[in-house]
């Protein structure tokens, strides 16, 4: 058994949605890139969903970092939503994204108990 | 709570790395680690896991051992390959937030008390976390 993970692209050039859920790292964030490289170049807004994310890694990491350089770059800066008490939120604080991008963590009921937090 | 000890063989599939992910928090859980230790520990095993299944291939073919050794004070993890290793330069600091690559390594040291590489026929990285003192 393979954790879901799901990512969705959402919005237009003006605002864009990339939804990431489950367990994101090497092995499907390439599929986030996707969208995220060509929202970062080109829409008004850019918003990375990760509040029902519960994992990521460096390769997740390494996106965002592109893509929140790539909004600077154009004077805007990249959004990411993410849940209170869990990894992800913990591993973009400690890589010290907060001024790369904003980060907006709320508290998110997760429906699977293998998926709280520890 | 002292349990047993885990030898688990990874290859380069996703399935692999779910239970690389699995068996480390379950293992992290029972000791009595929680929040942001318990992510560490994840974090950094995972990356350790990648990293052997990215690097440690020999001939194309990966052969990573991961072991888990709970101890009384202490959770201790050793990944092994089969590879040439890879670079692993002590104390580079995270890099900026804008750098795109070069965080594996350096979040490991961040998140875990101790890391050490030793290159033997292969890469072999030991992790270790210790059990704060409740209160």
């Amino acid at each position: 058994m393979v954790e879901s993970a799901w990512i969705d692209i959402n919005g237009d050039d003006k605002e864009a949605v990339i939804v990431g859920g489950g367990a994101l790292d090497l092995t499907n964030s390439t599929d986030l890139w996707k969208g995220l490289s060509r929202a970062s170049e080109s829409a008004e807004s850019v918003v990375v969903d990760l509040r029902q994310a519960v994992f990521i890694d460096t390769a997740v990491l390494e996106h965002l970092a592109k893509a929140g350089r790539t909004m600077i770059g154009r004077n805007k800066r990249l959004k990411v939503l993410t849940a209170l008490d869990q990894q992800p939120l913990y591993v973009l604080k400690t890589v010290g994204f907060s001024s790369l991008m904003d980060i907006v963590a709320e508290k998110v009921d997760f429906q699977d108990d293998n998926y709280g937090p520890g | 709570m002292v349990r047993d000890e885990l030898n688990i063989e990874l290859r380069n599939n996703a399935a692999d790395l779910y239970s690389c992910r699995k068996l480390t928090r379950q293992a992290a859980l029972k000791m009595g680690f929680a929040g942001d230790d318990l992510w560490s520990i994840i974090s950094a095993v995972f990356e350790a896991c990648a990293n052997a299944l990215t690097h440690g291939a020999n001939n194309g073919a990966a052969s990573v051992h991961l072991h888990i050794r709970p101890h009384p004070d202490k959770f201790e993890a050793v990944v092994t390959d089969s590879g040439k290793g890879f670079s692993c330069p002590d104390n580079t600091p995270i890099p900026s937030p804008s750098s795109h690559r070069g965080r594996g390594i350096p979040l490991m040291r961040e998140f875990m008390d101790e890391v050490a590489f030793e290159r033997n026929g292969g890469m072999k990285v030991k992790l270790v976390k210790y059990l704060r003192e409740k209160g």
